[in-house]
């Protein structure tokens, strides 16, 4: 058994550098502060919840999962899918397809992806009164009454909200995150 | 900036490669890293401050696939996205050069002023099989076929992206998009505020400069104009002399665009060019050397117009409104060419149910064109007027959600040469898993006949009296003279007819890399061919003149593979390797003669890299192979040719970027193609370089 032993040890200090290098080289990447654009905004999906009080009624203090829809965007419901064992506030994400629109109300968080922008203004008429954060990257996603959209400015992925959308859907917002939109409305 | 860290391991280029394999798997422990829970308002402000990258290319949407917005990755078909960061980076100065970025199409440069693009086959200057779209109007050419490449152009940083489709899209985008469908998609006006201004020159680029500017024209109105100027160099010709083929075009144009938070869009585009060129090409005499190189000017200029109207109707249905004006003027010296289209569209979509998504629409077009007669080409009548009526549906059905998707759609026209064509399609697209996707395809697209292929007569080439090939000399009892040879169109027409059965892989993964690949057979008939009995004569004092009458008589399969990889193995590098191979059979009766066989590689590669030195400097390489064409032992044999650019670009200020490129770097000169008709002689690409400078306000 003894024998065995710088062998193992020569295999882990071997398997440490690789690590260690894989550490150092997702640090150089770190360093350089670069992510892509789809990280970034689930990172942002799971953060954000955190920081938004629903009422009661809506999500009682024992609800297990936030519920996140997810519209359009189908390589995204499956990355949220992934993402469905990650936890925000003690809760994990239970992903559904938005696709049946008539399911909205059970909502907590409702991602529009892109490919729905034609439609977006009518999806946000119709849950604007439910207390369901919104949340996208369409162009005047957040001017025409979703809570939360993603802006890309000078390679930086940053977000506005709409603190009245999300008033009108009775969701308070942390005023810390507010501050940190690089627009409010 | 030199990253934090500095370079890995440069010191050894194995373990340089050995790092890069690592970090292919490491990646994406990166990613999974990245989703961490619970959060700090701290974390969230650091969201804000990295460097958001593009995603892999597949994660890019395209709208060209299915007329609507969807993921590359989730499209059923072979589509490829040159995105405004490829065009840029490649240092091309024109939109035709961007679709070498593109695998399996076909971009040969066939002097100063003309190109030949296909795609899967069929190239040519007139290459008819493959369908291009400019913002949703097409430019494709109802007189002879084919695009005229050097009057479609704008300002590169307009541009949105390039969608290119390999493969049949004709159930939504109708006849001639039977080998593929390009549409060049330019930014909505919203994206493009302020002023760009972009200047440079060099050996072959000998001044270039382009103009935009944008404003905000009220609430939700944007709108930009632009001004574009090139003037190029003549290329060499084979004998080492210039090829008189230096051209100059000059385009200007608008774009508006109008959103409303109810989610309707009116966009309204249009523009005018104007152009001169040198050519030059051989006309068959009947006197020796029995033809004649001609040296001339040649001038186009036309003007666009087009309007849409997109307009939500309620959360499961919208529909769009689309009309476009298309005015073009062409005088070479063996014809004149006037064309007018008017195209108008109606699209509507809705979601029926939880699994149908159905796109239908109908549209009418009027083509009007007239024709002066040039030294050896004459249409007959001179002018006319032609309609296409059109009707689509499809539908995307989700079989299993977001797991396994069928479209079905077909497309019904009626033209004024062959009557009523159907061009259906089949689609299938597998998603087992978020990493992997794989589809199917079948459709049936055709060529339907231009107006070359019903009332062109022109001269090919010509006979000496004594050729033992004149045929005139295998006829006993007629005296020997000159014969000159050409082809001539027929009202007997049928369109030419594929049917593709395609299908496609693509691996992705992690967001670093993406691997896309397609397979293809195509299985042609009612190809254009002419027939070697079926002449029509005339008679001349001391020479005939024979035409040969056009049929539909060939058939032929083809079969082949695209490749496309996208890697980006460190923030700061990316590469793109591409590899298309080709593989056509042409079955033609003995008595039948085609001029479109053998005229695409059989295998073509590039390799890209894009590497930033620093955060205010690039430096991006480009090598490129290509096979021969017209591959057998003959005359027109054009070799194959790898070649290199390179280019190195500076931003001294945000704003201000200069750059300095070198295209075709590996060989003094190289051939590309050779015209297929009256191309007299080979045309050289020289090596050449230019500075730019590009200043955005």
């Amino acid at each position: 058994m003894k024998a065995d032993w710088p062998v193992k040890r020569l295999r882990e200090r071997r398997m440490r550098l690789a690590v260690l290098l894989a550490v150092g080289l997702s640090g150089v990447a770190g360093a350089n502060g670069d992510m892509d654009v789809e990280t970034l905004k689930l990172s942002y999906l799971a953060k954000l919840p955190k920081f938004i009080e629903w009422p009661a009624a809506a999500l009682p203090a024992d609800t297990q999962a936030f519920t996140l829809c997810v519209l359009g965007d189908e390589s995204l419901a499956a990355i949220a899918r992934q993402l469905g064992q990650q936890q925000a506030q003690q809760r994990s994400f239970n992903v559904v397809d938005g696709k049946r629109v008539g399911n909205l109300g059970k909502c907590h968080i409702l991602y529009v992806g892109n490919s729905e922008e034609w439609r977006a203004g009518s999806v946000l008429a119709k849950v604007q009164r439910s207390p369901i954060l919104t949340i996208s990257d369409i162009h005047d996603f957040a001017k025409q009454g979703g809570i939360v959209e993603f802006v890309e400015q000078d390679r930086h992925l940053k977000f506005e909200i709409n603190l009245s959308a999300a008033g009108k859907a009775g969701l308070r917002v942390n005023s810390k995150l507010a501050e940190l939109a690089v627009k409010t409305y | 900036m030199i990253p934090a860290g500095g370079f890995p391991g440069f010191g050894g280029f194995a373990r340089c490669l050995a790092l890069i394999a690592l970090l292919i798997w490491l990646q994406p422990i990166a990613l999974s890293h990245a989703a961490a829970p619970d959060a700090s308002l701290e974390e969230i402000q650091q969201l804000g401050e990295v460097h958001a990258n593009r995603s892999d290319r597949l994660a890019g949407n395209v709208t060209s696939v299915g007329k609507k917005t969807q993921r590359a990755s989730e499209a059923a078909a072979a589509v490829f996205v040159i995105t405004q960061d490829d065009i840029r980076r490649s240092g091309v100065t024109s939109i035709v050069e961007a679709l070498r970025l593109a695998p399996g199409v076909h971009v040969a440069r066939v002097d100063a002023s003309h190109w030949a693009v296909s795609a899967r086959g069929s190239n040519g200057v007139f290459a008819n099989k493959l369908l291009v779209l400019m913002d949703g109007r097409e430019v494709y050419a109802s007189s002879f076929g084919g695009v005229y490449w050097d009057v479609q152009d704008q300002p590169l940083e307009d541009i949105d992206r390039i969608e290119v489709i390999r493969g049949p899209g004709a159930s939504l985008w109708g006849a001639n998009a039977v080998n593929g469908v390009i549409n060049i998609i330019s930014k909505s006006s919203r994206d493009t505020l302020g002023g760009s201004v972009r200047a440079g020159g060099g050996n072959l680029e000998q001044g270039f400069g382009s103009f935009r500017y944008g404003v905000k024209l009220g609430d939700q109105t944007y709108g930009r104009v632009y001004a574009k100027g090139v003037n190029r160099g003549a290329f060499d010709d084979h004998a080492g002399g210039s090829a008189r083929d230096a051209w100059s075009m000059t385009q200007s144009g608008f774009r508006v665009d109008h959103d409303n938070d109810a989610g309707r869009t009116l966009t309204l585009l249009g523009g005018a060019y104007q152009s001169q060129f040198g050519l030059q090409f051989g006309q068959p005499v009947p006197t020796a050397p029995y033809s004649a190189i001609i040296r001339d000017q040649g001038r186009s200029s036309g003007f666009n117009l087009l309007g849409r109207w997109r307009e939500a109707l309620s959360l499961s249905s919208e529909f769009t409104v689309q009309a476009f004006l298309n005015h073009d003027y062409r005088r070479e010296p063996f014809a004149v060419q006037e064309r007018t289209t008017l195209d108008l569209e109606f699209q509507h979509r809705f979601l029926l149910g939880d699994r149908h998504d159905v796109n239908w629409g109908m549209g009418y077009r009027l083509l009007r064109d007239a024709f002066g007669t040039g030294t050896l080409a004459s249409i007959e009548p001179a002018s006319a007027n032609k309609q296409l009526a059109s009707l689509f549906v499809q539908d995307d059905i989700g079989l299993i959600d977001n797991e396994l998707k069928l479209t079905l759609g077909a497309k019904l026209q009626h033209n004024d040469y062959t009557g009523f064509e159907g061009q259906p399609s089949g689609r299938l697209l597998w998603t087992p898993t978020q990493q992997h996707s794989v589809w199917l395809a079948v459709s049936r697209a055709v060529r339907t006949p231009n107006r070359a292929d019903c009332c062109l007569r022109t001269l090919r080439g010509a006979f000496a009296p004594d050729d033992p090939a004149n045929p005139i000399n295998q006829t006993t009892g007629i005296p020997k003279m000159p014969l000159l040879w050409g082809a001539q169109g027929s009202s007997n027409l049928s369109a030419e007819r594929v049917i593709a059965y395609e299908m496609g892989y693509r691996f992705t993964p992690h967001n670093q890399l993406s691997v896309d690949l397609a397979l293809f057979y195509n299985r042609y008939t009612a190809l254009r061919s002419w027939d070697v009995r079926d002449f029509t004569y005339q008679f001349h004092p001391g020479y005939i003149e024979a035409y040969l009458n056009r049929r539909n008589s060939l058939k032929a399969s083809s079969w082949g593979s695209e490749l496309a990889v996208s890697w980006k193995p460190l923030p700061f590098w990316s590469l793109d390797a591409v590899y298309s191979y080709l593989n056509i059979n042409l079955e033609a009766p003995p008595t039948a003669l085609s001029f479109d066989n053998n005229t695409s590689p059989r295998q073509q590669a590039s390799l890209r890299s894009a590497f930033n030195l620093t955060d205010s400097v690039d430096l991006d390489f480009w090598l490129r192979y290509a096979d021969p064409v017209w591959r057998p032992a003959s005359s027109l044999r054009v070799d194959g040719y790898l070649t290199l650019d390179t280019r190195l670009a500076w931003r001294p200020f945000d704003r201000l970027e200069l750059s300095v490129v070198g295209q075709n770097l590996l060989e003094p000169k190289h051939a590309e193609f050779r015209q297929e008709v009256l191309g007299p002689s080979l045309v050289l690409v020289p090596r050449s370089y230019y500075l730019q400078l590009n200043w955005q306000f």
